[in-house]
């Protein structure tokens, strides 16, 4: 195209104005013609074909304008320029090789399995483009059903963890993979001539097949060499018991769907048991009641030595010394004719125990006494043999070959178990050339008495694969960095003996490796990791195996039937326990933290800062004590005291937890780290020093108070109802008696009290109206909706400074209450005095009932939230959610402040950037990372669900019922043509709910579970007085007692 | 009328002449020595806390609300304390100004200029927390209703709208009512004026008055409509500040008495105010003429008065709570009787309740030290107040387990300390640049003692016509 370059060309002075000129006073005929002549000239021509008419050409403007045209064009392209000082350059790059089945935006599912407390559990990981972000539990896995715990939900964050070991550190400077395959190959090859004999393999119990194959390979090409155990958290004392009772450790489950009378031999089954995700589905169906129908509804004794969501949720608990918990288990065996020496113990009431015996009895083989995971090899034989004098079809039982090295009797009672083994490496420390720790932080939780670090340092070549730099990783000579397992091909199997094919779901974020690959990169074998693992099963598939290997990896489960299974072992005719030991004054137990476990979660800030379920304390541990023993000590919250287990003596901060039992201290484990990435640094108070091999797991000691005090962030600080009717209970005789119990006094709740026109006539309801309802019946208080509302809505974690004031971000929170046990309705009313407020009316804690009800939005029809909003920024969708609009928001608060329920939470500072959560001052190593500016914030971003918002500071949130998932579900119905179908739209707190107490669904569908449940003569709402017409109510609980007990 | 004092004369004490009475009054602006070192004390610790609050700002907006103590479930704080505060000291300038005005109370004339300025300075310090406060300011102006793109309105079904509207109608008002009372007195100092700069600046804000006829004419209409404008706003402004917390189902806040109790409790802080400055500007400036025992002893009476009407709302608020029956409302009164903040509430009981009833005493009205001693523990009360309602209501409401507690952080006090400072900033800048008391109409106050004492009842329209003429007579 020509273009005119002046004015003065011809063809360039038509215009519009000269058009119109041409064509003014011309009508019809002449008009049209006169257009017609127009539109044959040449200038006509030239105009449409230019394609700025009209413009200035260059000879038109004169040299000022034009040098001043330049200057600003100039000055604006270098202010383009600049755009990269101020804001972060981003690119974006197409997929060049587009993987297949992938359609962006739609999230894909991959299924493989994480590994926490010794088994597998089967889960869902949702996939964007490419980036976990969201892990749900399997439903075809066995021991998960589609559920899962904070630990699986909170594994996510891990792998994006900024402080991961990214590479190699070699004497803490930064090395490389081919520089240690080579020493440690050279190393093997040198201790090739002594058959082994210096090298140790140090490994926590291994569930997975394939890293057990190729431990055993390494043994046996190294015959002199040893295979050392150390968990600190473990199924030592079950597989020791095991031992004793049938002669051979097998791993024991329980299918408590199938029981009606569970007596726990302080078992907390529905939270820190390894499996409690299918242990709690089992109780959970067994206590579900519909309508009136509450025959087969099971009842759980507890007797416990500390607080747990099993004994919250049991209908009679005993709450005792730790060492008491053997006594109890010795009186129940003798009641039921099983020879061993017993002795009776005023905190074990016998009456209690005969009433327990009596009806584990008449529920014959549906009844189930369950020892406690950290309870002595003692309880868990004589709960076997109590179990098989019953005849109880609940327990089930797997091998232990998944986990047991070469000779299963490392582990067992005649060798000392797992101490013996320890104590060896420990005393042969000079003679180790080569130590390989696969794993664990065995320098930080090892006995304390074998001073496990002192001996590394004397070791030769110590290496260690740890995904983060530990107190171990520091002592030895080589760290190598382990991938997460959503970067790992491998397996790993369940307590119950079901195995699952570990896929990765994304490439190593760093230069790490696994197990396997080190393994069998280190004995100069195949590197790639996939097909390590095939080579395990190969051999165990007849047909095609690829074709069964695709399979497995679609299911998540490895589909062998003989596989994991074994004949119901047969009890030993008599078993070797010795005699009854008396009590302790003051007994200090040890337990696994309720959510940082043993230490090795102390660097996940969703697990920090996650409230630990019996106390809400966050960011730290402390020393639980019974309110008695704070009072006659004189502590509070917070108060130092000394707690001396023989010579070792810590200071930790008090904790005062209604219902502990007397004379018993509590100590969480795994805080206190000091090698630790920033989210875990300065948290909490190690207690290690005070476990020694005498006592694993409790031990006699005493407490005294301390000077100093240390805060601690609890997120609920008050523990008492107020006499306000906010959580129904009634025993199954009062339900009976009286169905309508629940919603007593709720009648000036009824419709009809309000000044707008009733919504269904004036407004009619359109579409679904989803609407949620929580059976108290089942919800233990695990907080595993926590976790997982965490992880689908990215909320952000802020801190223990500002959990104290009051400033988590979770959008669910577990309310927790104490009230006495003796005659729910009478008492209703009658509470406890609060601990924050002195201890003057101490219930005996036998006598105290913890009690959970989960709150998060109401989605309130008539919500007072909305109408305070100044900006409306907080409205009403069309079906029924009561929605924040986080762009519209200035955040005056007003709608939290006139939220009945306090649900509502406001972002004060910027948390999403917060360094509580991450560091972003972790370098990258040296030449390891490609690209070494990857930045703790870039990477954390990339576990955010793209389908929901990240709030600013200044903005108020809340739940949303999962508003991504619920559009998400009706675009698909849509698109079909078909209405939502019901059981469609799942929250993530559903779904994780490992007992399924939490049903939602559409209101207006009459066929709906989520109708039915409301439909419950259970069904109630929070503080129905206010007439909000909540959208989320609750189902009363149901407390199941013994007759028998209740006269007492 | 009946109202008007028989002893006008007693609001004057020694004897004046026109010339003397604007020298008096004139000099404070004109003999900049009469500021001496006490005027830069105060002025100096005024700017240092304009200072702080300009830290404390900048701090707030660059971190978040987070650096102040608010929290969940207490989601206003300071914040809202400070600004129903601020707005109720701002109540006694209107008052006097427009309510005593229409009531033709003559005794007004020597104390509302700077009860006015009062009222303007104390909105300024009000008017900066709610923008503050929100999460984020920067889009603060979303309250206000205009046309954008969005096509969205504010909510008016938030009482926090009808504040916006309240508060910025009151500034408005408050600041043109000022103003223009401030016109005859800017002539009146341009007229005096030596140097040609002062004469131009008090020549461009006195806008040309020339004090005919006309021009007074004119200003007594426009003056009346004014304080008519004002004179509801006495009642709404606080009234609409109250239904920030009346609208709301929280516990301690969803009171039917709050609008009149407010508003009794913002006239009383606004006279605690005022007589807290009245007591020592008069003796410091020798202004013990204008200002007289008499202005502190009604005034007194004023705030003993209203003070009974508060103490009746606390009482009120606490019988209701009772008798409601409704446990939240029941636990509410425990809570303040014997919670964590108990203090707080038996200390606003001491100071709003007992304390200011020894003002039934003439003695102790008339003693100056034990009248701005009561005046201090009643500004004290009326922060107690609003901490009593917002926090203490919000800290433990409904469900026990959200309960939590309340700690103002060092940036939520220095931000109040700033905003003090602010205002003696403003307040002392004002006495040294600006007349502090209505020139004119002291004078006409003068005229009507020499010429009438004992006639109240003058229409009050005509009253300056005559005071002007009588003034131009004495000048000539």
């Amino acid at each position: 195209m020509k273009l005119p370059l002046s004015p003065t060309d011809e063809k360039a002075t038509m215009d519009l104005d000269s058009i119109r000129e041409k064509l003014s006073g011309k009508h019809g005929r002449e008009y049209w013609r006169s257009l017609d002549e127009v539109a044959e000239t040449p200038e006509f021509q030239a105009w449409m074909e230019d394609e700025f008419p009209n413009r200035s050409s260059l000879v038109s403007i004169d040299r000022r304008s034009l040098l001043k045209f330049m200057g600003a064009s100039m000055m604006l392209a270098g202010l383009g320029g600049c755009r990269s000082l101020f804001l972060p350059t981003e690119k974006v790059v197409p997929y060049v090789k587009m993987p297949e089945d992938l359609i962006p935006g739609k999230p894909m599912y991959f299924a493989t399995a994480s590994t926490h407390n010794g088994s597998a559990l089967g889960i869902l990981v949702e996939s964007h483009e490419g980036r976990p972000t969201k892990i749900e539990g399997n439903p075809t896995h066995p021991a998960s059903l589609g559920s899962s715990d904070s630990f699986a939900q909170a594994a996510l964050i891990d792998l994006y963890d900024p402080d991961r070991l990214r590479g190699v550190i070699h004497e803490e400077n930064d090395s490389d993979w081919q520089l240690f395959l080579a020493a440690g190959r050279d190393k093997l090859a040198e201790l090739k001539a002594t058959g082994g004999a210096g090298l140790r393999l140090l490994t926590p119990s291994l569930v997975s097949p394939t890293e057990v194959r190729l431990a055993k390979d390494l043994l046996s090409k190294y015959p002199q060499a040893k295979w050392i155990h150390w968990d600190a958290v473990g199924q030592e004392g079950a597989r020791q018991g095991a031992e004793i009772a049938f002669g051979a450790a097998v791993n024991t489950t329980y299918s408590l769907d199938k029981a009606k009378v569970i007596v726990s031999l302080d078992a907390d089954f529905l939270h820190s048991m390894a499996d409690s995700v299918r242990m709690a589905r089992g109780w959970a169906e067994g206590r579900r009641v519909r309508g009136t129908k509450v025959d087969g509804l099971n009842r759980v004794y507890a007797i416990e030595s500390g607080v747990s969501p099993t004994g919250a949720m049991a209908d009679h608990r005993l709450a005792v010394k730790p060492e008491a918990i053997e006594l109890a288990a010795r009186m129940l065996a003798q009641m039921f004719g099983i020879g061993v020496d017993a002795r009776a113990d005023a905190s074990i009431p016998t009456k209690w125990l005969e009433a327990a015996a009596n009806d584990l009895r008449s529920a014959g083989s549906a009844g189930v006494v369950i020892p406690g995971q950290f309870a002595t090899p003692a309880v868990h034989a004589l709960c076997h043999a109590i179990n098989a004098a019953l005849g109880s079809q609940v327990p089930a039982y797997a091998p232990v070959s998944g986990s047991a090295p070469a000779d299963p009797l490392n582990l067992s009672s005649g060798s000392g178990g797992q101490f013996a083994s320890l104590k060896s490496l420990v005393a042969e420390a000079d003679k180790v050339e080569m130590l390989l720790v696969l794993g664990g932080n065995p320098v930080f939780d090892a006995p304390a008495d074998l001073k496990f670090g002192d001996a590394l340092a004397k070791m030769g070549m110590t290496v260690h694969l740890t995904s983060h730099l530990n107190e171990t990783s520091k002592a030895c000579k080589w760290a190598l960095g382990a991938s997460h397992f959503l970067e790992s091909w491998g397996d790993a199997t369940s307590l119950d003996g079901t195995t699952s094919i570990v896929q990765p779901l994304i490439a190593p974020l760093h230069d790490t490796r696994t197990l396997i690959e080190v393994l069998s990169g280190l004995m100069g074998g195949e590197i790639n990791s996939a097909e390590v693992v095939k080579a395990t099963w190969r051999s165990e598939v007849s047909g095609n195996f690829d074709k069964a290997w695709a399979e497995w990896l679609n299911t998540g489960v490895v589909d062998l039937p003989a596989r994991g299974k074994i004949a119901k072992p047969t009890l030993k005719p008599s078993l070797e326990i010795g005699a009854a030991n008396a009590l302790p004054a003051t007994s200090i137990a040890f337990r696994p933290d309720a959510t940082i476990w043993d230490g090795s979660y102390a660097n996940n800030s969703w697990l920090q800062e996650l409230p630990k379920v019996m106390t809400t304390l966050t960011w730290d541990n402390a020393a639980l004590i019974n309110p008695r023993m704070a009072e006659t000590l004189g502590l509070k919250d917070g108060s130092h005291v000394k707690v001396t287990v023989g010579n070792a003596t810590i200071e930790i901060p008090a904790l005062v937890v209604v219902g502990q039992p007397e004379g018993v201290v509590t100590l969480p484990l795994g805080y206190g780290r000091t090698e630790v990435g920033t989210v875990g640094r300065k948290t909490g108070f190690n207690v290690y020093p005070l476990r020694s091999t005498a006592g694993l797991w409790h031990s006699a000691g005493s407490v005294e108070k301390a000077g100093g005090r240390t805060p601690l962030a609890l997120t609920q600080t008050h523990h008492t109802m107020e006499g306000r009717d906010l959580l129904k209970m009634a025993t199954v005789q009062e339900f009976l008696a009286k169905p309508t119990l629940p919603n007593e006094g709720d009648e000036i709740a009824e419709k009809g009290l309000t000044l707008w026109p009733e919504n269904e006539k004036e407004w009619p309801f359109e579409g679904a109206q989803w609407g949620m309802s929580i059976d108290l019946n089942v919800c233990t208080g695990c907080h595993a909706c926590v976790t997982a509302c965490q992880a689908e809505n990215n909320i952000p974690v802020v801190g223990k400074d500002q959990v104290m004031k009051g400033r988590e971000m979770h959008w669910i929170r577990i309310d927790r209450y104490y009230r006495t046990v003796k005659g729910e309705t009478e008492n209703n009313n009658r509470d406890i005095t609060d601990p924050s407020e002195g201890f003057k009316d101490i219930l005996d804690s036998n006598n105290i009932q913890t009690v959970f009800s989960p709150i998060a939005c109401m989605h309130c029809e008539k919500a007072p939230c909305e109408p305070v909003c100044p900006v409306a920024a907080t409205v009403h969708s069309h079906e029924g959610l009561n929605q924040m609009v986080y762009n519209r928001c200035v955040g005056t608060r007003y709608c939290s402040n006139n939220c009945p329920y306090k649900v509502r939470r406001f972002n004060f500072l910027n948390y999403t950037d917060n360094t509580q959560q991450f560091s972003d001052r972790t370098e990258a190593f040296n030449g390891i990372v490609s690209g070494d500016k990857v930045k703790g914030r870039a990477l954390l971003k990339m576990i955010n669900n793209p389908n929901v918002s990240v709030r600013g500071r200044g903005v108020m949130e809340k739940c949303s019922y999962c508003v991504q998932r619920l559009n998400e579900v009706r675009i698909d119905a849509k698109k079909r043509g078909e209405p939502i179908a019901d059981g469609a739209a799942i929250t993530a707190c559903q779904q994780a709910c490992p007992t399924q107490a939490i049903v939602f669904g559409n209101l207006s569908d009459p066929k709906s579970q989520v109708v039915a449940a409301k439909k419950e003569p259970r069904n109630y709402t929070i503080l129905p007085e206010l007439n909000t017409h909540n959208r989320t109510s609750y189902l009363a609980r149901l407390r199941n007692p013994n007759p028998e007990l209740e006269k007492v | 009328m009946a109202s008007l004092p028989t002893n006008i004369e007693q609001l004057v004490e020694g004897k004046y002449s026109y010339k003397s009475l604007d020298e008096l009054l004139g000099s404070l602006v004109f003999d900049q020595s009469k500021h001496g070192k006490r005027w830069f004390g105060f002025f100096a610790a005024g700017f240092f806390g304009v200072g702080l609050l300009l830290l404390s700002i900048v701090w707030l907006l660059y971190q978040g609300i987070g650096v102040w103590g608010n929290n969940q479930p207490v989601g206003w704080g300071f914040d809202i304390i400070n600004f129903v505060w601020w707005i109720g000291i701002g109540h006694a300038g209107t008052l006097i100004s427009a309510v005593l005005l229409l009531l033709r109370q003559q005794w007004r004339n020597s104390i509302n200029r700077f009860a006015e300025a009062m009222t303007l300075f104390a909105v300024m310090c009000a008017g900066l927390y709610p923008l503050l406060h929100t999460g984020r300011p920067w889009v603060a102006y979303w309250l206000f209703p205009y046309p954008n793109v969005l096509g969205m309105w504010p909510q008016f079904r938030s009482p926090l709208i009808w504040d916006v509207f309240a508060v910025s109608t009151y500034i408005t008002i408050s600041a043109l009512f000022w103003f223009f009372g401030l016109i005859p007195d800017f002539a009146t100092m341009r007229d005096r004026s030596i140097k040609l700069w002062q004469k131009k600046v008090w020549g461009a804000l006195a806008m040309g008055w020339r004090g005919s006829m006309k021009h007074w004419r004119r200003y007594e209409d426009a003056y009346l409509i004014l304080a008519g404008l004002s004179t509801p706003l006495v009642l709404s402004v606080h009234s609409i500040v109250s239904f920030d917390f009346a609208v709301s189902i929280v516990p301690g806040w969803n009171v039917t008495l709050f609008p009149p109790y407010f508003v009794a409790g913002a006239v009383f802080a606004g006279f605690a105010m005022v007589i807290t400055f009245a007591i020592p500007i008069r003796k410091w400036y020798g202004l013990q003429d204008v200002i007289t025992e008499k202005h502190l002893d009604w005034m007194a009476k004023i705030m003993l008065a209203t003070g009974l009407i508060v103490f009746y709302g606390y009482v009120m608020e606490m019988f209701f709570a009772w008798y409601s029956g409704n446990p939240f409302e029941l636990y509410l009164k425990e809570n303040r009787m014997g919670g964590p903040y108990s203090w707080a509430f038996w200390a606003l009981w001491f100071c709003n309740g007992l304390a200011p009833q020894i003002l039934w005493f003439p003695k102790m009205r008339q003693n100056k030290v034990v009248l701005f001693f009561i005046c201090q523990l009643v500004s004290i009360g009326m922060w107690l107040e609003r901490f009593v309602i917002i926090p203490m209501s919000l800290h433990r409401d409904y469900l026990p387990s959200a309960w939590g507690m309340y700690t103002p952080t060092m940036w939520d006090i220095m931000m109040f300390a700033g905003t003090i400072g602010m205002f003696i900033m403003f307040m002392f800048l004002f006495i040294r640049f600006v007349p502090l008391i209505n020139i004119f109409e002291m004078k006409d106050l003068l005229l009507r003692i020499k010429h009438d004492p004992h006639a109240g009842d003058h229409a009050h329209g005509d009253h300056h016509e005559v005071a002007v003429v009588a003034v131009a007579k004495e000048n000539q």
